[in-house]
């Protein structure tokens, strides 16, 4: 057994944190250093810095137009983008649609979408929640009805991060109402979101954000092309696509830039300091637990099911760490503050985004498997409870 | 023994929670919090009429000499509610430190002006006042943060050095930062630059220390009942909404989770009434001791609760369009207002806690 990552990979974190520090714009890094949301044109230029680099889209086969990482350079890749704090690359179409039209996209939608994916001429959302189908994904209603040459699509979709910035939606649609099973009456379909029939509405969030939309679908006509994978086959492409880019998934690397600031901010605060300590012992380990899985995924692409430790400790870990800088930074941050304030001093501490970020936090235990579905997850698959 | 409330107190409870009820449906919160000041002048002055800013103050200052469970009962209804109007900084802070702590003659003048709402008062906890005699009297320098109701307060009470000053906002020399909080109502950061106040102006330092308790027993009752709101809205939920074909209550991970909450909430509710009642004590190191553990208590109970409600709710519980987000900031704010829970702690273990450690049948 040896802890130390190879020579190779060591000089590839440097390759990644001097590229970061030479590249990442100042005022990008600053809003994510304070704990703000970079704008859109803001994440638009990192992505396409790094697609230029090639690194845009670390979970893509080569043949996708991927870098071609292994599990563990893509994992020190995303760990210092967190940790400097640098924008992740948008997941929806990075982590999400990217590796789904790779593995089940015809040639034409590859030829179509994946290079704009990459550099995000195109920005996706995921239109897959519904207010009756949250956990329960598969009691989704949105429907598409096929009409010659399209899908005629209605429905009502919640909870689309960035929807108001994205031009296309990938959508879990009905195309089978018979179906003996609700999983199998289940079609992949993409969504050109200025189509007529399409309605965006805000959502604003405990954070004081919009970040989140319902996407309102009134008689969509989408082309038939837009279909991804089979009619009614759709389920697969999404267990596909969920249990697709696991690795990052504790977080450690945002996890430890909170505990960066919770420490200069803390100064001498002997309670303050005991907690974060306490935290970092756990941190500690969980990296060491997160290298563990990632070895075991060396030169094999099959879901581990004990990325569900990984998330559910991570996110218990990165939810304490928001908790405990709060504390740290005291009443004064329970000033209301925006996004859009100015910048301050270069390492002046910004307090502005440490209750809204509290608050919004309390949300990674919801999205992206619950805490409570995680845990049913780890107790059938892992201990063979049910 | 006794934990029932009186005729009075139970009047009392119906009209504060018919006001709540009335004027106070989630719906209409965010329009009261975009008035001006942050709050509904209409709301606030129903506040007054129904005496609600002359509840704690002994008759012979005009008020109506009512105690801690009184306060208790309308704290409650304010942190069911989440009401924004100005009654812990104004009344129960400022209020009860010039009550305590002023001259009579300045206390009777300047708390008919708190209770009629005209006037709002505000009391710095967090500040570092210099007071200095001179030959053209005392002079005040230093600063205050986060004053709560601060941003809209015609009158200051600020400690520094052996006493407090009552310092009236448009004080030469004193600049006042006001913004809004999260969770509601708003607050202020005081600079003091040669601030001139005379001895009229002095209140006795042991008054702050009751105004400060006084306002943790109003925190405490307003999270008792924020959480219960908390709860019962949170099973509700439990009981309707459906997923895998039944209501999601009737998950066991979901009913243990609630089950805690309720533990917690209970808590809670002791932790209100234990406040009220202790309030009226009189010996100081028994309600330092007390206040501590109080504020402790609905620090961690608050937390647990809100974190919990969110939970339970998925997605919607942080959306700011359903009340779960602002109890949970609410309750957030209250566990970090008036002394978190770590330095609550510090303190109540500075003074021993409760039990000692010699063994229990030695002591007489
Ligand atoms: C900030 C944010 C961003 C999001 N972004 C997107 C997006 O871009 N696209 C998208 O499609 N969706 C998105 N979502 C939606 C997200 O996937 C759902 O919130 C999630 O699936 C949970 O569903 P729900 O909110 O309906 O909660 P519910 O499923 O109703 O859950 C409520 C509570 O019940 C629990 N529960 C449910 N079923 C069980 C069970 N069987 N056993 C035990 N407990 C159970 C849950 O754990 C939770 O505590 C986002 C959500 C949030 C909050």
């Amino acid at each position: 057994m040896d802890l130390r990552f190879t020579a190779e990979e060591e000089a590839f974190r440097r390759d990644v944190r001097a590229f970061i520090r030479d590249n990442l714009d100042p005022v990008t890094h600053h809003k994510m250093l304070d704990g703000r949301t970079p704008s859109k044109a803001e994440i638009v230029a990192w992505q396409r810095t790094l697609n230029a680099r090639g690194w845009a889209t670390p979970s893509w086969p080569k043949e996708a137009g991927g870098p071609g990482f292994s599990v563990v350079e893509r994992y020190i890749f995303l760990d210092e983008l967190h940790q400097a704090p640098a924008p992740e690359p948008i997941s929806f179409n990075v982590s999400m649609i990217g590796p789904v039209l790779a593995a089940f996209g015809t040639a034409a939608q590859k030829e179509r979408f994946l290079a704009a994916t990459a550099n995000i001429d195109i920005w996706w959302a995921q239109g897959f929640s519904e207010p009756g189908a949250g956990s329960d994904l598969a009691a989704l209603r949105t429907s598409a009805r096929r009409d010659g040459d399209h899908y005629v699509v209605s429905g009502h979709k919640i909870w689309q991060g960035m929807a108001h910035h994205a031009d296309w939606m990938f959508t879990l649609v009905r195309t089978d109402q018979q179906a003996p099973k609700k999983q199998m009456g289940i079609s992949f379909l993409l969504i050109d979101l200025r189509l007529p029939g399409v309605t965006i509405r805000p959502i604003v969030t405990i954070d004081g954000r919009h970040e989140v939309n319902e996407v309102f679908l009134d008689e969509v006509r989408v082309p038939v092309d837009c279909l991804v994978g089979e009619e009614n086959k759709g389920w697969d492409v999404t267990k596909f696509l969920l249990s697709n880019e696991r690795t990052g998934i504790a977080r450690i690397g945002m996890t430890k830039h909170l505990v960066r600031r919770v420490k200069r901010l803390a100064g001498a605060d002997e309670a303050v300091l005991r907690k974060v300590a306490a935290l970092e012992a756990e941190l500690k380990i969980l990296e060491i637990t997160q290298l563990r899985i990632l070895d075991a995924q060396r030169g094999s692409n099959a879901a581990d099911p004990r990325s569900s430790v990984l998330k559910l400790k991570g996110v218990e870990l990165r939810q304490a760490a928001s908790e405990l800088l709060l504390e740290a930074a005291g009443p004064a941050a329970l000033e209301i503050a925006s996004d859009e304030d100015p910048l301050g001093e270069d390492d002046a501490e910004w307090l502005g985004s440490i209750m809204p970020n509290y608050g919004i936090l309390r949300a990674a235990s919801i999205y992206g498997g619950s805490s409570e579905v995680q845990k049913t997850i780890v107790a059938k698959t892992l201990l063979g409870l049910s | 023994m006794n934990f029932d409330y009186s005729d009075d107190q139970r009047m009392l409870k119906d009209s504060i929670d018919r006001l709540v009820g009335e004027r106070y449906p989630f719906d209409k919160r965010a329009d009261h919090g975009a008035e001006p000041r942050g709050f509904s002048e209409a709301v606030w002055r129903e506040m007054v009429e129904l005496g609600l800013t002359m509840l704690p103050f002994e008759e012979s200052l005009g008020g109506l000499g009512l105690g801690g469970v009184e306060m208790m009962i309308v704290g409650e209804a304010v942190g069911r509610g989440l009401l924004l109007e100005p009654l812990l900084p104004s009344v129960v802070l400022a209020g009860t430190a010039i009550a305590y702590g002023a001259a009579p003659a300045v206390a009777e003048a300047q708390l008919a002006a708190i209770m009629s709402g005209e006037t709002l008062a505000a009391l710095a906890d967090r500040a570092t006042i210099a007071a200095h005699a001179d030959a053209g009297g005392i002079r005040l320098d230093g600063r205050a943060a986060v004053v709560l109701g601060g941003d809209h307060a015609e009158l200051f009470v600020l400690p520094a050095g052996d006493s407090a000053w009552i310092v009236p906002a448009d004080a030469p020399g004193l600049a006042v930062r006001g913004y809004r909080l999260h969770g509601g109502g708003g607050a202020a950061d005081l600079t003091l630059d040669g601030v001139r106040v005379d001895e009229t102006a002095r209140i006795a330092l042991p008054a702050v220390t009751r105004a400060l308790e006084a306002g943790v027993a109003f925190l405490a009752a307003e999270a008792a009942g924020a959480m219960r709101a908390a709860l019962d809205t949170t099973v509700d939920y439990l009981k309707t909404r459906e997923q895998f074909g039944k209501a999601i209550g009737t998950n066991q991970a979901l009913q243990h989770r609630a089950a805690e909450m309720l533990v917690e909430v209970e808590q809670a509710a002791s932790a209100a009434i234990f406040a009220a009642l202790v309030a009226g004590e009189t010996d100081a190191a028994e309600r330092a001791r007390s206040t501590a553990a109080v504020k402790a208590v609905i620090g961690k109970t608050g937390r647990f609760v809100a974190q919990s409600a969110i939970q339970l709710h998925g997605g919607i519980g942080v959306s700011q369009e359903h009340v779960i987000s602002h109890y949970f900031r609410r309750l957030t704010a209250i566990g970090m207002l008036l002394g978190g829970t770590d330095a609550q702690l510090k303190r109540l273990a500075a003074l021993g806690g409760f039990t000692g450690s010699e063994q229990h049948l030695r002591a007489a």
